[in-house]
């Protein structure tokens, strides 16, 4: 299938690879199918802990989606029960979290959205944005703050 | 808008199985604040509404980043992390 996207012009997407989110994103609800998307960066490849959250819906919409583990190793959030079950998830391990980042100009000024991470199930390429219920973690959590290296890893 | 009066310890039900409850009403000369209490199956999501916008705002200002040099950035600020370098202040 072919997705024309505003940011890497037309995508050739292995039908396979797309990841439906059934109830949208907060925001985007007219997106429910996405794929992640790691464009060769200045002649490199992109690190596996970084990608593009790229919608089939709408070209123009994108996130810069990363593995939290990279930045906060002792993250671990508590999904609800009702989020698990919208992607067909048994146990929260068995599913991949990532972290939505907004970059302005100033690399000082990265956040990462750690109180509503996203929960893919692999198996199933299914995903849910989760809102965490307690608030310890921040919306807007600095990417400065990080302190230690983490092992990190994600979804295809 | 469907607008109900309710007293203390009164709810309103939504459905067969959600039960809002006006628990407490505090405060007083203009300025009240209401404790409501929330009855629902696990599969329901209960939010402050203010979380459910700014996630919302988060959600857009992430999208919006068009540039390329997002990448370039988040690239360097992780290389910073792993250094483990203390964060650099001013130019």
């Amino acid at each position: 299938m072919h997705v024309h996207t505003a940011r890497f012009g037309r995508i050739e997407v292995e039908e396979d690879r797309v990841i439906t989110f059934p109830r949208g994103i907060y925001g985007f609800e007219h997106c429910r199918r996405f794929f992640l998307h790691r464009e060769p960066f200045r002649g490199r490849p992109v690190e596996a802990w970084l990608a593009w959250l790229q919608s089939v819906e709408d070209g123009d919409v994108a996130f810069l989606v990363m593995d939290p583990a990279v930045a906060f190793p002792t993250y671990r959030p508590a999904v609800p029960k009702a989020d698990l079950e919208t992607v067909g998830l048994a146990a929260q391990a068995d599913g991949a979290l990532l972290v939505i980042a907004v970059v302005p100009p100033d690399t000082r000024d990265i956040t990462v959205n750690l109180r509503a991470p996203l929960l893919v199930n692999p198996a199933e390429r299914l995903g849910v944005q989760v809102i965490l219920e307690d608030d310890a973690y921040p919306l807007r959590q600095p990417l400065s703050s990080a302190m230690s290296k983490g092992q990190a890893r994600m979804i295809g | 808008m469907l607008v109900l009066t309710r007293r203390v310890d009164e709810s309103i039900m939504l459905g067969d199985d959600i039960e809002i409850k006006v628990v407490d009403v505090r405060g007083g000369r203009g300025n009240y604040s209401v404790r409501i209490g929330i009855e629902a199956p696990r599969h329901i999501t209960v939010l402050r509404k203010e979380v459910y916008d700014e996630v919302i705002a988060e959600n857009r200002k992430a999208s919006l980043q068009v540039d390329e040099r997002a990448l370039d950035r988040i690239l360097e600020a992780i290389e910073e992390v792993k250094k483990g370098e203390p964060r650099r202040d001013g130019p």
